[in-house]
């Protein structure tokens, strides 16, 4: 990719150029059709894919999928600092049909780079999640299959992953703030103990910058019943 | 639920990797030998493994099955130990039946009247070998003085009977073999063991009276009996004899022979135990044969020697030593 080059005219160019992409993208993960005057999902992913025009190196692999994480990432962390969050959903259906064309700009060596990024990721993960006793056998036997659960376990981690006071109890006690979690939530208690292996892993994820490709890899998307 | 699923790789274990699918649900899939190894942080698609659902059903069923198997167990084990197999009536005076299992335990203790149940208070032979229980049952009969002296003298016999499948009583019988007691042991009618606490050899020397009346040949009879009685209940040799045929003749003996004979007749006891034993085992068998009176014609040499019991005897005694033909020949003087 030589993006370089596309710079040499203007970034304002490059940027204009792509509005489609990040227009797609943000309306993907919003679920709904945008204006580029009232929205704020629109910005924000403008300001992300700004942000990743300028902190693009070409070791990271292909610029658009990098644009990508970065927008979802911007996306969801806009949702999480939002006073009025959405309701989130894990979407599974769709695969990315948008990102068509620049997938097939993707070369091996691209991809294997992307990866490699992940696999970084992964292993700091895994070793973070060893100071909670976890893993991901563990993991495996505890996250819901159910889509009902997995929306809303993911809400309550995004609504947990925004409270400071929790992230930090789990970050010293290494273990879940379960009634403080109840009182914010409103939860079950029974529902939060049963599934706070899972719960846990979600905070992490979101309340951690350096997890951005693991984010952008979860496909969340905005739910059909959010009070919008 | 799909089959197969897709996700990131964040884990590989021998055949099996952990993916974390795009709809942020942690699942372990089967690895593909054929495919070259997926790398950490690549997207992977594999069949899932339904590890959870498989192995609480493996540990459901095999529960199932254990503890199917445990109950049958359980059940047949106690089924097959309370089941009777025979059943032993001991009748001293008290009656008491025994009913065993296959294992010879008492599973079950029955008074057949009111000694018995008088006995059956005082022990307790549940789960007790039936040869133990027999040896309690006797020896509480002795407490309770239904076993007493007069007991023997009173021409009584302890009469066990087995019904049922067989039982041996090798270890009562050795016991009972010290006891000053005659006892007799059938087993679905036929007598196995049969033992005259003063005279082993009882039935034979009813035969000698019925075949012959010579009154010396009850003597050596006699002689011969006592010896062996020696031998068998070492402190009760000199006892009444327990046949009534033989207690009158020894009545008369007693008169006749006391004087010249019991000395000798001890001494001779004690000098001789070896050979009489031998004499004692025979006559028991053919005791035996005699009482179930299926005389077993192919045992000649049995049926003859009751037959000429007496005299065989006599030769016996007098091959065995030189007091036994001194005192044969006083007598048939």
């Amino acid at each position: 990719m030589v993006l370089s080059e596309e710079f040499i005219g203007s970034k304002d160019d490059f940027i204009e150029k792509n509005k489609k992409f990040i227009y797609s993208i943000t309306s993907s993960i919003c679920k709904r059709n945008l204006q580029w005057e009232n929205d704020d999902e629109l910005s924000i992913a403008l300001i992300a894919f700004n942000n990743a025009c300028k902190t693009y190196v070409e070791s990271k692999g292909n610029f658009f999928s990098y644009a990508k994480v970065l927008i979802k990432n911007a996306l969801i962390d806009y949702f999480r600092k939002a006073s009025n969050n959405p309701y989130l959903i894990f979407n599974s259906d769709d695969k990315e049909l948008e990102f068509i064309d620049s997938k097939n700009s993707l070369t091996n060596y691209e991809i294997q780079q992307e990866n490699l990024k992940r696999n970084e990721e992964i292993m700091t993960f895994s070793n973070e999640l060893k100071e909670y006793k976890l893993s991901f056998e563990v993991l495996v036997e505890s996250s819901p299959s159910h889509k009902d659960t997995k929306d809303k376990l993911l809400n309550l981690a995004f609504i947990c992953s925004k409270e400071t006071s929790i992230v930090d109890y789990m970050y010293n006690n290494k273990m879940l703030p379960v009634k403080q979690i109840c009182l914010l939530t409103g939860e079950n208690r029974k529902l939060i103990e049963k599934w706070r292996r899972y719960i846990l892993t979600l905070i992490l994820i979101f309340s951690n910058s350096e997890y951005i490709y693991l984010r952008s890899y979860l496909n969340i998307k905005v739910g059909d019943n959010g009070e919008y | 639920m799909v089959n197969t699923r897709s996700g990131l790789v964040m884990k590989i274990e021998h055949s099996t990797v952990y993916l974390m699918t795009a709809d942020g649900e942690f699942v372990k899939v089967r690895l593909d030998k054929k495919e070259s190894l997926p790398i950490i942080g690549s997207e992977y698609c594999g069949k899932v493994i339904k590890n959870t659902f498989i192995k609480s059903n493996i540990i459901k069923y095999a529960s199932v099955a254990c503890l199917m198997l445990f109950t049958l167990l359980s059940g047949g084990g106690a089924y097959a130990y309370y089941k009777p197999v025979s059943t032993v009536t001991i009748s001293i005076n008290p009656v008491i039946e025994l009913k065993s299992n296959v294992w010879k335990k008492v599973i079950s203790a029955n008074p057949l009247n009111g000694d018995g149940k008088r006995i059956l208070q005082e022990i307790s032979l549940k789960n007790k070998t039936v040869e133990d229980a027999l040896i309690l049952v006797l020896a509480q009969a002795k407490k309770d003085k239904f076993i007493n002296e007069n007991y023997n003298k009173n021409n009584k016999t302890v009469e066990i009977s087995i019904k049922g499948k067989e039982l041996s009583l090798s270890s009562f019988e050795k016991k009972i073999n010290e006891d000053a007691l005659s006892v007799k042991i059938d087993n679905n009618g036929t007598i196995i063991y049969n033992k005259n606490s003063k005279n082993e050899s009882g039935s034979s020397s009813d035969n000698i009276k019925d075949n012959t009346n010579n009154s010396k040949k009850y003597n050596t009879d006699i002689d011969k009996n006592d010896a062996n009685d020696t031998q068998a209940n070492p402190g009760n040799g000199n006892l009444p004899v327990k046949n009534e045929n033989t207690q009158k003749n020894q009545d008369s003996n007693n008169n006749s022979n006391k004087n010249n004979k019991v000395n000798n007749k001890n001494d001779n006891s004690t000098n001789y135990n070896s050979n009489d034993k031998s004499n004692n085992y025979n006559d028991t068998k053919v005791k035996e044969k005699n009482n179930d009176d299926t005389i077993d014609i192919t045992s000649k040499n049995k049926n003859d020697r009751n037959d000429e019991d007496s005299e065989k005897n006599n030769h016996k005694n007098s091959n065995n030593n030189g007091h036994y033909s001194e005192s044969k020949d006083k007598k048939y003087k």
